[in-house]
């Protein structure tokens, strides 16, 4: 199975969609009147901690951007493949660099498994970029002998 | 963004319908080509040996894996809308070579050498050969031996190359963590406290052990084991746990993802407490009375014993 994307709609005119990922489950999909109702209750308390309000609770958050060389996506299935044979094509309708996320009372830190999360995005480069050839025939690597060799 | 209105969709948006929609976080080279966008393929994962999910560009130049980062009860405003999904797919290249390593590894019970294209195809993830066009040919040294040259190469895995190899991958990714300041020792930290505890705490060894089990991600258990050894790596005891039962990718994610190798230290520490826990409240309350001059109720009722205080 393998599915494609289709890129042709990535509008870089259109202004991004604002997103929001919120601490709690809406069981819902569709569409909603957030700049009506969620977007005029958050605030900017002066620290870098954004605050709203949804149904009545207090949310702290902050926005995340998305590291330099990332680009965010929705990807979308416009039609549902019928039968298995049938490719599946993901449409990649908006784009964007950064977003809000929301916790429930504490303010977002690095603690936080969704900022730890993004760290991945960085480390995961080191582990796959390829190994320097250079070094791989000396079987040793400089930088460790240096680390090594101080107490 | 136009707001979504009157699409019909409205009420369709209950728990059981399929999703139809991601939140995906790519690196800029895919999302550069407009014509022919990227395609995603299932194939075999080098480490849980099951299907995972992965993303080749455009003519299959590059090959990325697919992560969910998800957590309980989250979900997503987009625009004017709602997504009840709350994961966030982040789409990280990955080197073709974790993928193909546990075909050759397979192959090299035969002990021959084959033609690269003979060695990656499989019936179960038929787009594995894709790889073949993301692998720099030359790279393949880095975990085979390669006979011939020019288009006739034949290649054989190489458990030395490789060992080699995983070592400089485990000491690229250590001094990335260092760099970065990613907290590799175990247990909670206070964030007041990150500043000056920073610099004092983890070792060249803390950095390595925990980049070792970052590596270990791609690589087999049995590889894993191979390389801890080869590096000369001591993990705390009960390795094995998380050995025998590698966790689904999944099950991986919705954890922390830099947290995962932390998992070494709790598992020692939960050792030792089950063996209390374990008690009754009779039994505690029992170890805390002063038991000098007690004997055990059981000797009651031994005829043997009985028999020897009467006389």
């Amino acid at each position: 199975m393998s599915v494609e994307v289709d890129l042709s709609g990535v509008n870089g005119e259109t202004a991004p969609p604002k997103l929001h990922l919120l601490p709690c489950e809406i069981e819902h999909t569709g569409p909603a009147q957030v700049a009506q109702y969620f977007t005029p209750s958050i605030r900017d308390n002066g620290q870098g901690v954004l605050q709203a309000s949804f149904r009545g609770r207090e949310l702290r958050g902050g926005t995340v951007s998305l590291p330099d060389g990332y680009t965010g996506l929705v990807l979308k299935e416009k039609h549902k493949a019928v039968s298995d044979e049938e490719a599946r094509v993901f449409h990649a309708g908006q784009k964007f660099q950064e977003f809000t996320y929301w916790n429930m009372e504490t303010p977002p830190s690095r603690n936080d498994a969704l900022q730890k999360a993004m760290h991945w995005l960085d480390i995961s480069k080191a582990i796959h970029a390829p190994v320097d050839r250079n070094i791989s025939q000396n079987g040793s690597h400089t930088r460790v002998k240096l680390e090594d060799s101080s107490p | 963004m136009p707001p979504r209105r009157g699409s019909g969709e409205k009420g369709r948006g209950s728990g059981s319908e399929e999703k139809d929609q991601w939140v995906v976080v790519v690196p800029d080279s895919v999302t550069e080509s407009q014509d022919g966008g990227p395609t995603f393929v299932k194939l075999l994962h080098p480490k849980t040996e099951k299907s995972g999910m992965f993303l080749f560009s455009k003519e299959n130049q590059q090959v990325l894996e697919v992560l969910a980062f998800q957590e309980e009860f989250r979900s997503w405003f987009i625009g004017e809308s709602i997504q009840q999904d709350g994961s966030l797919h982040m789409v990280t290249p990955v080197d073709p070579l974790f993928l193909v390593l546990p075909y050759l590894v397979k192959a090299y019970e035969s002990g021959m050498y084959m033609p690269i294209d003979q060695l990656i195809s499989d019936d179960q993830y038929p787009e594995c050969t894709r790889l073949l066009s993301c692998i720099n040919t030359s790279d393949l040294e880095h975990i085979c031996d390669v006979k011939g040259s020019g288009d006739v190469r034949a290649c054989r895995y190489s458990e030395e190359r490789t060992l080699k190899w995983l070592k400089q991958k485990v000491e690229q990714a250590a001094d990335k963590l260092t760099d970065s300041s990613v907290k590799v020792t175990g247990g909670a930290q206070l964030l007041t406290f990150t500043h000056s505890l920073k610099t004092e705490q983890a070792s060249r060894d803390d950095y390595l052990r925990y980049a070792c089990g970052l590596v270990s991600d791609y690589i087999s258990a049995d590889l894993s084991k191979q390389l801890t050894q080869h590096m000369g790596i001591k993990l705390p005891e009960k390795k094995e746990v998380k050995c025998g039962e590698p966790p689904a990718k999944k099950a991986k994610l919705s954890s922390e993802i830099p947290e995962a190798a932390e998992d070494y230290s709790k598992f020692a520490v939960k050792d030792d407490k089950p063996k209390n826990t374990k008690m009754t409240a009779a039994q505690r309350a029992l170890s805390k009375v002063d038991k000098t001059g007690m004997k055990s109720i059981s000797s009651f009722f031994s005829p043997k014993t009985a028999a020897k205080n009467k006389k």
